[in-house]
């Protein structure tokens, strides 16, 4: 009578060897239309119709792998996240959060309240069995169809039907057990761990799966072998050493607090700042301790007393006292250290190329690890939003715990969802030809203005710098000198404070279409004129200091860098107190328009960039500059910190961090590390060092330390493989060739792969929309059909038709309000999805005690499934005509 | 039942400071601190199974709420800050108490956010849905927003908090209170009928797929795979 007797479509079998079956093998298997047949149909009458259509169904699922590209499954686990353990938990129904799971399978609690299960909504109906996560939608028409057909009927019909409803779901819930027990325990907890329910009912399903286990194990399990003990342990041993290590771990987090007080004021976009603040500030504590123990320590063995004055200035200056101290190059000694008593020896001139060598190697792949993970994060999708309203969906920062915090971001949304609801009436971009090229030219003009002030700027600090060394070389007083080497740096600190100022002038003249933009062409000026500074820095480095042919060139330029890092420093200090806090002076006191003024993300960051690149090209020439480095920083974190709190309100604009982030990172690696690499590959392998100090001096080029130790490993046999290392992988071009090649190979797959999934996901979407079409279609046929076909019944008779059509149409329309569709996750869900669709037709319509009504119905069904087919080979032609670009 | 639960349910076993922008991810930044949570959130379970609770159900979990060592440091400021909420006397049977509603928004965590009350309706095991959580919602609770948590999980549970009526679909009415949320109570924020209107007719454009005029589950998992700020955003840190 109800559609739960129809065994073709409560069978729990069909249900679990589509799901799992899926899930567990990866390809397009027709698994699915087999079960259909098979155990679904048992109506002969609309056998052949609905073997037509699966027939279609089938070949139209199998279309998708007519794209060549083997590979794409891949990618939409990844695009669309989910993640295919043996469940789909992202599909899963909500779980109970009412009903404890263990009295659900008494029957009597389960039929007498279905009420209640009406009433509490679907997060309670589609109760706790989470074995259908991949057929969610499918469960879910049913389930709710179930609540439509129970709700009319007596209390004597409920209990067969409660009964079933039970029955399947224990038999549900056992399949996902087994299922579940299958697994290796790593992976059972993180597929229970993604299910979103209660922990109750996590440690329930984990209970009965261990149960499952041992049961299972029992035979067995007595006799656990001494190995797997031993690799227990190990585990185990492990886990608590990985544990005692995340303590530790937590113990560092020593801003945890201050990081938490600011996202709470001002959100992920100002918190980002300072993540990525003190990430830099552990990058510079690894690297001061790797140079400090590598590099310093053995020194510091070696080295006599200092017999220099320390008068002070020398903090600002980095010259005279410091001059022979481990801070620089210079002081460090060429000769092997070696100890008398166990005769070991250690190289310095190998110690600090290879320590150094080996810290930016690391940094290379850490960046190039850190930049691929939030580029792929942030940037795969290929299209985004061209709107922004559905952003509001997940704009809410719950970051956000402070009440005036969270107010301000209230009246800020408000004002900008106002805004964009205004523009979008206004219909800005008609303009005409003239007005464009007005634009265009303004935007070419500024361009020009701002590579013009950077060249400039450039041209500037190269002269100065000349000038300034030449006039160092004259006999003056230790003050002046130290006086005339600050010239240099405050006048560079000054050109980065002002000329960003200019740029964001330049700004006001220009339009642009978004705000976006503007953001991300400022920043690209800005990195431009900052990296261009610091390149003609480096040239004079290489060009004329190092040619001097005078004492120690690499401590002169590793001054040099102290002192600008240092004087950058103190402007930084200047900068957030004359640009923030008199700035809110003026806004709050003088000038109540200009307001409270915000915290400018993008301008930090470059700064911080800035910095950053200033002390990796300084590592070399001053092994511990990641000292000053994390001083500084330190400093920076606290007054920018106090600053913020003080000054700044929360921006009004939304940031978008995490591709901003993105770009920073990007902006590190690319101008700025890459640069320094190349300085660095100049210094080591083009550039004489210094004659009189350093490690490497008596050397033609500081690379000569390695292939000298390579001629000396030579002679043993020992070290052979060192040698060929070195001359067949470092040494050799044709292994950089292949390598290159490879990597190119590699892209260009890649990039081959990216192209087909975008095909990919535009033809599942077209899908989607006329498989929606489609379903609105035949539901307005179903029904228009129906309301035809019912003639007034009498008696026996019509209680019976209105228990059957009545209800049978309040689910198809409730399935039209709330069908689920798993779009584009892939073909198959799809499939699922849609034949479920075609569920409610059957199960309306053919309960196996409604003799009377049989060719009516038939002939309802025949008509409703012609329609779909024609709907689908309507949506076949659709497709051809994408296959034939 | 085995005791370390810690596995099973993604103890927030690192809320991480950070903004989760992508240094996050790094090797020394805020990753270490993700992963080796991570690793620990599953190790609390990976405990068990590898070790001897595999086989023997041992005593429930939260008879020593602070057992684990490491994986609980949440765990343990968790059940601090729970315990705090209770009256002294009942402070020992912390797991069988209920914390009411209004003492759970007293956490400087929730008063201010906008969707408090959806947040304890959603994560509240009462059979009488008041709102009142036990310790293990609480845990829920912090699990879900914590960095560890995946974001279809996140999804999921923040398509339930929007979820007003909890009808499992967000149509109109869900969009207009969530909007509401979004720009506060106040008049002088408050969007007008017209606005309102539009502006749900622009996110249904948007978001809605199939056009039913709602959105439902996959459609919302669909938008947030599209912002990669939510899982950034979408977090509450104890």
């Amino acid at each position: 009578m109800f559609y739960h007797d129809n065994e073709a479509f409560e069978n729990p079998d069909y249900h679990y060897s589509e799901t799992l079956e899926i899930d567990r093998s990866r390809e397009r298997n027709s698994s699915f239309h087999q079960n259909l047949h098979d155990s679904s149909l048992d109506d002969d009458s609309l056998y052949d119709s609905y073997e037509g259509r699966s027939g279609r169904g089938q070949r139209n699922q199998d279309y998708p792998l007519a794209i060549p590209m083997a590979s794409m499954q891949p990618g939409f686990q990844y695009s669309y996240s989910t993640s295919r353990s043996a469940m789909q938990h992202n599909t899963n129904p909500y779980g109970n959060p009412h009903t404890n799971p263990s009295f659900e399978y008494e029957p009597e609690l389960a039929y007498t309240s279905p009420s209640f299960h009406a009433a509490d909504g679907p997060y309670v109906r589609r109760s706790s069995d989470m074995s259908d996560g991949g057929s969610f939608s499918q469960r879910y028409n049913r389930r709710q169809a179930d609540l439509v057909y129970r709700m009319p009927s007596s209390l004597l019909r409920l209990d067969s039907n409660a009964e079933t409803y039970n029955e399947d779901k224990h038999k549900q819930e056992e399949k996902l057990i087994k299922n579940l027990a299958s697994m290796s325990s790593r992976e059972r907890i993180k597929a229970i761990q993604k299910t979103p329910k209660t922990m109750k009912e996590k440690r329930d399903i984990r209970n009965k799966v261990l149960m499952e286990k041992t049961k299972k194990s029992a035979s067995y399990h007595t006799q656990i072998n001494c190995c797997t003990q031993c690799l227990y342990k190990t585990a185990l041993s492990y886990q608590q050493f990985k544990n005692g290590l995340s303590e530790c771990w937590h113990l560092l987090q020593f801003w945890q607090k201050t990081l938490k007080v600011i996202g709470g004021k001002f959100g992920t976009s100002v918190l980002s700042y300072f993540v990525f603040l003190k990430w830099l500030l552990t990058f510079n504590i690894f690297s001061f301790l790797v140079n400090f123990s590598f590099i310093t320590i053995p020194q510091l063995i070696v080295s006599g007393p200092n017999n220099l004055s320390f008068n002070g200035l020398e903090l600002l200056s980095g010259a005279g006292y410091f001059k022979k101290t481990v801070l620089y190059y210079g002081f460090y000694t060429n000769s092997t250290i070696t100890k008398t008593e166990n005769n070991s020896s250690y190289n310095m001139r190998l110690a600090y190329i290879f320590t150094i060598g080996i810290y930016f190697i690391i940094c290379f792949f850490s960046l190039v690890y850190s930049m691929a993970k939030s580029f792929r994060k942030n940037f795969i999708n290929p299209h985004t939003y061209s709107g922004s309203a559905a952003k509001l969906l997940c704009i809410w920062d719950f970051n956000i715990t402070n009440e005036k915090a969270v107010k301000l971001k209230q009246s800020n949304l408000s004002t900008q969802i106002k805004e964009s609801l205004s523009e979008v009436t206004l219909e800005v971009l008609n303009l005409s030809l003239k007005q464009r090229i007005a634009r265009i030219a303004v935007h070419l003009v500024v361009w020009v203005a701002s590579l013009g002030i950077a060249a400039a700027c450039c041209a500037g600090v190269y002269f100065l710098s000349r000038n300034n060394l030449q006039f160092l070389e004259g006999k003056k007083s230790e003050l002046e000198n130290e006086a005339a080497t600050l010239v240099l740096p405050i006048v560079v600190s000054l050109l980065n404070l002002l000329v960003p100022f200019c740029f964001a002038l330049f700004g006001l003249l220009e339009k642009f279409q978004y705000p976006r933009h503007q953001l991300y062409v400022t920043v690209i000026r800005n990195i431009f004129l900052k990296i261009s500074i610091i390149g003609i820095l480096c040239y004079y480095w290489l060009n004329d200091v190092a040619t001097l042919e005078k004492e120690c060139w690499e401590s002169l330029v590793g001054q040099d860098i102290y002192r600008l890092i240092v004087i950058d420093f103190i402007f930084c200090l200047f900068g957030s107190f004359f640009g923030e806090f008199v700035r809110r002076i003026i806004g709050t006191k003088c000038c109540k328009k200009l307001g409270v003024p915000e915290f400018d993300i993008a301008r930090n960051v470059l700064d911080l960039i800035y910095t950053q690149t200033l002390a990796w090209i300084g590592i070399f020439f001053a092994p511990l500059m990641p000292a000053v480095q994390i001083i500084s920083f330190f400093i920076i974190f606290y007054v920018k910190k106090v600053s913020l709190m003080r000054n700044c309100q929360p921006p009004r604009k939304v940031w978008r961090a995490s591709q901003m982030t993105t770009l920073f990172i990007f902006l590190l690696f690319f101008p700025s590390f890459t640069g320094v690499l190349a300085v660095m590959a100049v210094t080591i392998w083009r550039r004489m060092p210094s004659n009189q100090c350093g490690p490497f001096q008596g050397l033609t080029s500081i690379i000569d330390a390695v292939s000298g130790w390579i001629h000396i490993l030579d002679s043993y046999s020992g070290s052979k493989w060192v040698v060929w290392i070195y001359r067949n992988l470092i040494g050799s071009v044709h292994f950089f060739f292949i390598l290159t090649v490879i990597v190119l190979m590699i892209t260009y797959l890649y990039w081959q792969i990216i192209e087909g999934r975008k095909i990919m996901v535009r033809l599942l979407h077209e899908q989607i929309i006329n498989e929606g079409k489609d379903k609105m279609f035949l539901l307005n046929k179903l029904s228009a059909l129906q309301t035809s076909k019912l003639g007034p019944p009498k008696g026996e008779q019509q209680e019976r038709s209105s228990s059957l059509y009545q209800p049978s149409r309040q689910a198809a329309l409730q399935m039209t309000a709330s069908l689920e569709r798993p779009f584009g996750r892939n073909g198959r869900d799809f499939y699922a999805e849609s034949f479920s669709a075609g569920i409610p037709e059957k199960t309306g319509l053919s309960p196996a005690d409604s003799e009377g009504h049989r060719p009516a119905i038939s002939e309802t069904l025949a008509l409703a499934l012609r329609a779909r087919q024609q709907a689908e080979w309507e949506m076949q032609d659709d497709d051809d005509k994408d296959f034939r670009p | 039942m085995p005791r370390s639960g810690g596995g099973r349910t993604q103890l927030p076993a690192c809320p991480a400071p950070g903004g989760g922008g992508p240094w996050g991810a790094l090797p020394w930044g805020g990753v270490l601190e993700t992963e080796t949570c991570g690793g620990a959130a599953g190790s609390g379970g990976a405990k068990g199974p590898a070790g001897v609770a595999e086989v023997g159900p041992g005593p429930p979990w939260g008879a020593r709420p602070v057992s684990c060592r490491g994986t609980c440091w949440t765990s343990t400021s968790a059940h601090k800050r729970f315990s705090e909420l209770l009256p002294k006397e009942e402070r020992e049977s912390i797991l069988l108490k209920r914390v009411p509603k209004s003492k759970i928004l007293t956490l400087p965590e929730l008063r201010a956010n906008p969707f408090q009350d959806r947040i304890c309706r959603v994560f509240s095991t009462a059979e009488d849905g008041d709102g009142s959580m036990s310790f293990e919602d609480f845990l829920d609770l912090l699990s879900v927003f914590s960095d560890s948590a995946t974001v279809e999980i996140k999804s999921h549970y923040a398509f339930r908090i929007f979820d007003f009526d909890d009808d499992g679909i967000l149509d109109r009415k869900d969009l207009e209170k969530l909007v509401n949320c979004l720009t506060g109570e106040g008049d002088e924020t408050r969007l007008s009928e017209s606005e309102m209107d539009q502006l749900i007719q622009n996110i249904l454009e948007e978001s809605d797929i199939d056009k039913d005029g709602t959105i439902n589950l996959s459609e919302f998992q669909h938008v947030i795979s599209r912002s990669p700020d939510f899982a950034s955003s979408f977090k509450i840190v104890l």
